[in-house]
């Protein structure tokens, strides 16, 4: 197992992983990986491509059941939870899927449909259409909403995901690449719902290679090489990490030419060079 | 939805090959049945092959061949293209919301063709039957009732209620055996069938073996 310290001592779990192992044939996607993320708090995994962030979070949000290990969602146990807790657990997360997910052989409407009327079978057709709509516009996708996924631009159908992800006004967000294909003023609308999220105390973990999002939301940061974690902590604590090998995750994965001597929280705070 | 797809559109070929096989049926029974003298024989033959063994099993080939290997293709896509995760991560059991509408709509539109086969396969023999031996339907139908009992029809209602839950049983279970890759999807189609056909033929004997004991 990783020798970092990977629980928040002192701060409540909205997701815990104990042990976590996930194989792909030959390949170890996750090694015996234990993690807390912190709740109430923004945590953003990071790391090369393939280092099996997706992976890590679609195990975080109870998506793919792993080879090894133990998830807790919420206080949720999310392999043998009862289906009556898990449903309601499900009720306040929401998931943002990097290749968008949507469901193929319905309009975009009933795209963000679905999950009001299944969780929410009492509420009438006006409340779910109005709740549709108010989404809808604030992405500017209201002329969309009759057509099909497959009709769409990728940054459009990333941007419905990203409504479906929220219209269940969700407490626990998983963010997988949610900015990817986006335009400047989607990722500006996304930024916008996420800060007010954030402010409402959402807990959110999310992979990104957005210098934007990561040094508006995260609190946290989780650093991965090869299916293992390699640093966990606040923003400021994994910034100034002097792990050679970290620094360099992190200026490759921030897409900046930044050097070992090179302070790393420039590129992760507002206030730094690049902002 | 699914009855529409597996069943409604489904008749025309169902039609074709019930008559097709009433017609040869009658036309092979009647040029040799009368020849030792058993001209009567062909009732009860019509109600052993159509009714008993061969409707229940073709009606089973071609809902196979048409709505199972679908359904394996849909759900192989829905798994690449992350639709069953978005169901999951929405708090939607797949099994629920997924698979059992297919599974009641498949076995519902099974058992309904394989009457729809009979209806055709009988009537169709009828037909054939005037132009070698012109009779009257009244005596026609006279000559089936006679030959065709209950346990018959328990038993052909009985092999279409579960070759139906055969075909929709493992053409979703195929297509949730689809990982990750767009291959995956024909390789388990074709898996789907050839396991799927092999079981309709083993459950078509072990019936047909409950049915003589």
């Amino acid at each position: 197992m990783s020798s970092i310290n990977t629980s928040t001592i002192g701060v409540q779990a909205c997701v815990r992983l104990r042990n976590i192992s996930v194989q792909f044939e030959d390949f170890a996607a996750l090694k015996d990986v234990s993690v807390e993320f912190p709740l109430g708090k923004t945590t953003l995994i990071m790391g090369p491509s393939g280092c099996g962030k997706s992976t890590l979070l679609k195990v975080a949000a109870g998506l793919l059941p792993p080879d090894r290990g133990d998830v807790e969602i919420a206080g949720v146990d999310a392999l043998r939870g009862r289906p009556r807790a898990m449903s309601e657990m499900r009720k306040n997360t929401g998931f943002v899927f990097q290749d968008a997910g949507l469901w193929q052989n319905m309009s975009l409407y009933d795209n963000l449909a679905l999950p009001l009327e299944f969780h929410y079978p009492e509420l009438a057709e006006g409340v779910v259409r109005r709740d549709i709509y108010a989404w809808a516009k604030r992405f500017d996708l209201v002329s969309i909403l009759p057509l099909r996924p497959s009709t769409l631009s990728g940054g459009e159908r990333k941007l419905i995901s990203f409504c479906r992800a929220m219209i269940l006004n969700p407490n626990l967000i998983f963010l997988d690449e949610p900015t990817t294909f986006v335009d400047r003023l989607g990722v500006e609308r996304m930024l916008s719902v996420l800060r007010e999220k954030k402010t409402a105390g959402c807990s959110m973990i999310g992979v990104t290679h957005d210098a934007d999002l990561t040094s508006q939301l995260a609190d946290y940061i989780l650093v991965m090489k090869s299916g293992e974690l390699r640093a966990f902590g606040t923003t400021s604590e994994v910034a100034k990490s002097q792990d050679p090998e970290v620094r360099e995750i992190l200026a490759d994965v921030l897409n900046e030419a930044a050097t070992y001597d090179g302070d790393i929280l420039d590129l992760l705070e507002p206030n730094g060079d690049l902002f | 939805m699914q009855m529409l797809f597996t069943g409604f559109e489904a008749l025309p070929v169902i039609g074709v090959i019930a008559l097709g096989l009433g017609g040869i049926i009658v036309i092979q029974g009647l040029s040799l049945l009368p020849q030792f003298g058993q001209g009567q024989l062909i009732y009860t033959i019509l109600v052993i092959v159509i009714t008993r063994e061969l409707g229940p099993i073709l009606a089973a080939f071609i809902v196979f061949a048409r709505s199972g290997t679908a359904i394996t293709t849909e759900i192989g896509n829905m798994v690449i293209n992350r639709e069953i995760e978005a169901f999951i991560a929405t708090g939607i059991n797949p099994i629920s919301y997924l698979v059992v509408p297919r599974f009641l709509g498949v076995t519902l539109s099974m058992m309904l063709l394989n009457v729809y086969f009979n209806v055709f396969g009988l009537l169709g023999s009828f037909f054939i039957a005037q132009l070698f031996q012109p009779l009257p339907f009244s005596q026609y139908a006279a000559g089936l009732f006679e030959a065709i009992s209950a346990a018959d029809l328990a038993s052909t209602m009985l092999k279409s209620l579960i070759f139906g839950a055969l075909i929709a049983t493992v053409s979703t279970f195929y297509g949730f055996r689809v990982e990750r890759s767009s291959t995956e999807i024909p390789q388990n189609a074709i898996r789907s069938i050839g396991v799927g056909f092999t079981l309709l033929i083993v459950a078509n004997g072990l019936l047909t073996l409950v049915y003589y004991l």
